[in-house]
């Protein structure tokens, strides 16, 4: 029995070496095949051109890993989130990263043998990481200068600091110089910006595509209408999945207050008039008559559009004249201007209540 | 003509007007998310708070439901 075990894994241990030995070979051969750009600075322009494709999550790991070299773990505290998190979202940036690149170099090089090592992209990068350049602490000093400048000059560019804090805040008690060092690499290839000094509108574009994606499983929406400080009308949402709860917080017609209306597995619960903290089981939505006014149906398809990605960035798209100020917590407040057709609009049916 | 904000609510005063300049705020916490958007103008305010995204419970149907469907065919 030990001698078939034993035997089993050198057999084993022989084949995984030769698949090794195998993929090296290809490897080398690939490498040798693949023709690099035609110049250094040429070679950073893809890189900055290939970075300036991914989206800002994926340049923001991307970059912490390979430029400021930090671990995942260290990414992690960062970014606020698990280091496997951290992994996969490194892994799929790479990915993209490479996908950009050798999009933007098989045009101007002719590539043998079929695509280009990944490791080439990824060397090509770190070649193009700004530390590793001359006069780096000088250009940092200057950032940091830069930046100083238009915190001063400006409440909106604030945000600086909130992109700062979400993207090297692992560096506790890091300078200033730091934070705009940092800035600086993470603002790489944004087009007609200073460097490193996000603005307010993409920080709040990024929040409200984070809330989106955040938003799309489950969550809940406290809305309040005042009128001289006073609640107007108020509804509690909780969504999960295709099941959905909205409960009326402002005193209904009857003076009643916590209303429900329940969708669970397709069926509609209402909260029974007649009975004290009874359910009426009212069936499908569908069953409901179009014709009897709003229905279920209409006012949960309404009701999954408005907690989702939808109405944040129609509320937030049109947003002018944008200041932004933190709160002590750590949040921050984007203050600014709308149009009130961008938010309040024509019924597309009858869904007023 | 009547106009609607999100979540239904009927729009009043100066808010009708399509061209109105609203004061508009979105607070966004620590994490990055959007924690809350709120809008006002004269003495109206509208807030929509979120909270618990990807982490609220599933939800549970009642369990002392009374079928209306049951009732009406009992009745006939």
């Amino acid at each position: 029995m030990w001698l078939y075990a034993t035997a089993r894994r050198v057999i084993a241990n022989q084949r995984r070496s030769k698949r090794r030995r195998v993929a090296l070979r290809e490897r080398l051969a690939l490498e040798a095949a693949s023709v690099a750009p035609e110049s250094p600075e040429r070679e950073e322009s893809l890189v900055h051109e290939a970075l300036h494709r991914l989206g800002p999550r994926d340049r923001e790991v991307l970059l912490l890993a390979e430029w400021e070299g930090l671990s995942p773990a260290q990414i992690a505290a960062v970014l606020g989130c698990l280091t496997v998190t951290v992994r996969g979202r490194l892994h799929r940036a790479r990915k993209r990263f490479r996908a950009a690149f050798q999009e933007l170099l098989t045009p101007n090089t002719q590539v043998q043998g079929g695509s280009m090592h990944k490791s080439q992209s990824i060397q090509a990068l770190r070649r193009a990481n700004p530390r590793a350049r001359d006069g780096f602490v000088s250009s940092v000093e200057a950032a940091t200068h830069a930046v100083r400048s238009q915190i001063d000059a400006s409440t909106e560019e604030v945000a600086v600091r909130h992109s700062s804090r979400r993207g090297l805040g692992v560096a506790a008690g890091a300078s200033l110089a730091a934070a705009a060092a940092a800035a600086l690499f993470l603002a790489v290839g944004q087009p007609g910006g200073s460097p490193g000094v996000a603005n307010a509108a993409a920080a709040v574009k990024e929040a409200v595509t984070v809330t989106a994606a955040s938003a799309e499983r489950s969550g809940t929406a406290v809305v309040r209408i005042t009128h001289d400080g006073r609640l107007w009308a108020g509804t509690t949402i909780r969504w999960h999945g295709d099941d959905v709860a909205v409960r009326g917080d402002a005193p209904d017609r009857t003076g009643k207050v916590g209303s429900m209306l329940l969708v669970v597995n397709g069926t509609l619960y209402g909260t029974d008039p007649e009975v004290e903290g009874g359910w009426l089981d009212m069936g499908s939505p569908a069953n409901i008559d179009p014709d009897s006014g709003t229905t279920p149906a209409e006012y949960l398809a309404a009701v999954r559009e408005d907690v989702g990605g939808v109405t944040l960035r129609r509320f937030t798209r049109g947003m002018s004249g944008l200041t932004s100020r933190e709160l002590a917590d750590g949040s921050t407040v984007y203050s600014g201007t709308v149009t009130a057709g961008l938010i309040a609009r024509r019924p597309a049916s009858r869904k007023a209540r | 003509m009547i106009r609607v904000f999100p979540f239904g609510y009927v729009a009043h005063d100066k808010a009708v007007d399509p061209a109105a300049p609203l004061a508009a705020t979105v607070t966004v916490g620590a994490g990055g998310v959007v924690r809350e958007l709120a809008l006002s103008w004269g003495p109206w305010t509208y807030t929509v708070a979120y909270s618990r995204l990807g982490t609220t419970r599933a939800l549970a149907a009642p369990a002392n439901a009374r079928s209306l469907l049951r009732e009406r065919l009992r009745k006939r």
